[in-house]
């Protein structure tokens, strides 16, 4: 986000529509229609790629892009400023720290984990949080308003929702580099590839675009309750059961919290609102104005 | 005779090329760690011909620079405990100096009377060539065989140092990190342990000051030390032949806290002069000075030179 370049989506490996994600998860699609023998009708519909709501994402994908641009920035780059007032609060509060119990690679290795553990952690949280706070779910409908899921939906966010989730992203980010800071001085590192955590581009390349998708893929019963499987997601995105599966790549937190919901244990999906509330998120202005507007209404209507 | 000019120009040529590549990490082992190791070497090497006072500072002097930036530990994990091995000050809980005496008046063998690793340290060996007026025969030897062990300790050090710049083979990022690392570390002891308990302010000993305390109380040498150990920071802080943090502080963006660290140089070495006889016990200006000094490298350069972490934008769910 160094330039306005909405292509960078496409080239930077640290989003979710870089092309390599893409790719990896039409092979992953393609093995998992070729394996499982399921009819492909749906996916390669016009219908699906073309409706109102996939053409809403698409366009709201652009828009969103510059809304992002001026609110997400300043929160990302406050992920260091947090690191170091972590690291400052330690320092004076219990003076300093010197461990040579750690060899320089497993650092690395406990950062790299300790990173993609704690943002999954919260990410579960604040998901959470969008749904059960009325005030928040408000915001969060618009993304659960898609009547189809394809990869842009991933980005159909309100820019409130995206400024909670820069927040979380400093927090969470700050709070254990500031840690690790304190621990380990400037000796920590992230196993990395193409400049993404080595875990986070694992999962991602392993078809995280297909969460937003109409491909029901599974990872089996035994599986989905250690990682959150492209059908586990969609089937939060069914109506029935906005309240499971919020988690981000673990299961273990739905597991723990008890909102953990199996692929299999669903046999029907129905994605968007409610119909009466459908119309409400039908257009950009609609996606952007909506929740304010709800949250008027239901302010003065008290 | 013109093919032999012509080779050695392009040698040197050469060589100031390939040192100019050297990054600041490998800059600094190859201008400051070997030759300080070697030094330490050369001076343990004299006092064993002559175990006089002057020529113990020498060392004291030499070893203080080598512990300060001592990075072998990190180069081989084989190496991590080397300077205990040479010196076990504030890492011992038993009286050295009355262990050294009952080494001194037993009847054993050297090697044997020995037999403990901090027996054969430099804190070890002050005594027993400084805790009466004369050096006795057993002394000698006790003296001759402690520094047998330190230079052998700090030729394993030399070849680490020397290994490493022969093939650098870790990142940018872990040698700068490394330097950083070492430079935080040693400001802390050096305030902390040096000054502040033998001046009374730390809170273990407030309002208790103790040259006892001081790291060479017996040879008085415990303000050369400091001085030695800030002389070795300065190698890599500031303005020097060679690459070091100074010189690229442009480049790394760090002029700003580079500068900073020039000042509290200058504080430190203002307060120094004021301190006579080697009494620590008013070194009170001295410690808030190298406070400052601490401070900087932690706060500020480690901010600027430490990383920041990239996560995909997997928001929004």
């Amino acid at each position: 986000m160094d330039s306005l370049n909405v292509f960078e989506y496409f080239i930077n490996p640290n989003k979710r529509l870089y092309f390599g994600y893409i790719l990896s998860s039409i092979f992953i699609a393609f093995l998992f229609y070729y394996f499982t023998k399921i009819k492909t009708k749906v996916i390669f519909s016009k219908k699906l790629w073309f409706h109102k709501s996939a053409i809403l994402d698409y366009k709201y994908f652009f828009v969103g892009y510059f809304i992002n641009i001026l609110f997400l920035i300043p929160f990302l780059i406050s992920a260091k400023t947090i690191a170091f007032s972590v690291n400052k609060f330690l320092y004076f509060q219990f003076d300093f720290f010197e461990t040579n119990f750690f060899s320089y690679n497993q650092i690395i290795f406990l950062y790299t984990l300790a990173l993609f553990i704690a943002s999954d952690f919260t990410r579960y949280w604040l998901h959470r949080f969008l749904h059960t706070i009325p005030f928040l779910w408000e915001f969060h409908k618009i993304h659960h308003s898609a009547k189809v899921l394809n990869p842009a939906t991933f980005y159909r966010v309100h820019f409130v929702e995206n400024i909670l989730f820069g927040l979380r992203y400093s927090f969470t980010i700050g709070i254990v580099t500031g840690i690790f800071i304190y621990f380990f001085g400037a000796m920590i590192d992230i196993y990395m590839v193409a400049g993404v955590n080595i875990l986070l581009f694992i999962f991602s390349l392993l078809g995280s675009n297909l969460r937003h998708s109409h491909v029901p893929l599974s990872y089996g019963k035994y599986l989905e309750k250690w990682f959150i499987s492209p059908k586990q997601h969609q089937v939060h995105h069914s109506k029935k059961y906005f309240n499971k599966n919020y988690g981000g790549y673990l299961a273990i937190w739905d597991r723990i919290f008890g909102t953990l919901k199996l692929s299999s244990e669903i046999k029907t999906m129905k994605f968007g609102l409610k119909k009466e509330q459908m119309k409400e998120y039908s257009s950009l202005k609609d996606l952007i104005f909506t929740p304010f507007k709800n949250l008027i209404n239901n302010y003065t209507r008290k | 005779m013109k093919k032999i000019v012509l080779f050695v120009f392009l040698y040197f040529a050469c060589i100031n090329i390939l040192n100019a590549n050297d990054s600041v990490f490998v800059s600094i082992v190859k201008n400051v760690s070997i030759k300080d190791t070697q030094e330490t070497i050369q001076n343990a090497e004299l006092l064993k011909e002559d175990l006089s006072k002057q020529n113990f500072t020498q060392l004291v002097k030499s070893w203080k620079k080598v512990e300060a930036l001592y990075f072998a530990g990190d180069m081989d994990e084989d190496y991590i405990d080397t300077p205990r091995y040479i010196d076990v000050f504030h890492n011992l809980k038993e009286d050295l100096n009355e262990q050294m005496q009952r080494v001194i008046d037993s009847k054993d063998e050297v090697n044997i009377a020995l037999f403990k690793n901090s027996f054969k340290t430099i804190n070890a060996l002050e005594y027993v060539l400084l805790n009466d007026e004369v050096i006795s025969k057993r002394e000698k030897e006790l003296a001759i065989v402690i520094l047998n062990s330190i230079i052998s300790k700090l030729e394993d050090i030399n070849e680490v140092y020397e290994n490493y710049v022969n093939n650098p083979n870790k990142s940018k990022k872990w040698e700068n990190s490394l330097l950083m690392n070492t430079l935080i570390a040693s400001t802390y002891r050096l305030k902390e342990w040096r000054i502040a308990e033998v001046a009374g302010i730390s809170s273990k000993y407030k309002n208790n000051p103790d040259n006892k305390r001081a790291e060479y109380n017996l040879s008085k040498n415990s303000l050369e030390a400091i001085k030695a150990i800030l002389d070795a920071h300065k190698k890599v802080m500031s303005k020097q032949n060679f690459k070091n943090f100074y010189s690229v502080s442009n480049s790394f963006e760090i002029t700003k806290q580079i500068s900073d660290i020039q000042i509290y140089f200058k504080n430190i070495d203002n307060e120094i002069v004021k301190i006579k006889n080697d009494d620590l016990t008013k070194a009170n200006e001295l410690y808030k000075q190298v406070i400052n000094l601490h401070n900087a490298y932690y706060f500020s350069l480690l901010e600027q030179l430490s990383i920041t972490s990239k996560i995909v934008d997997a928001d929004g769910d």
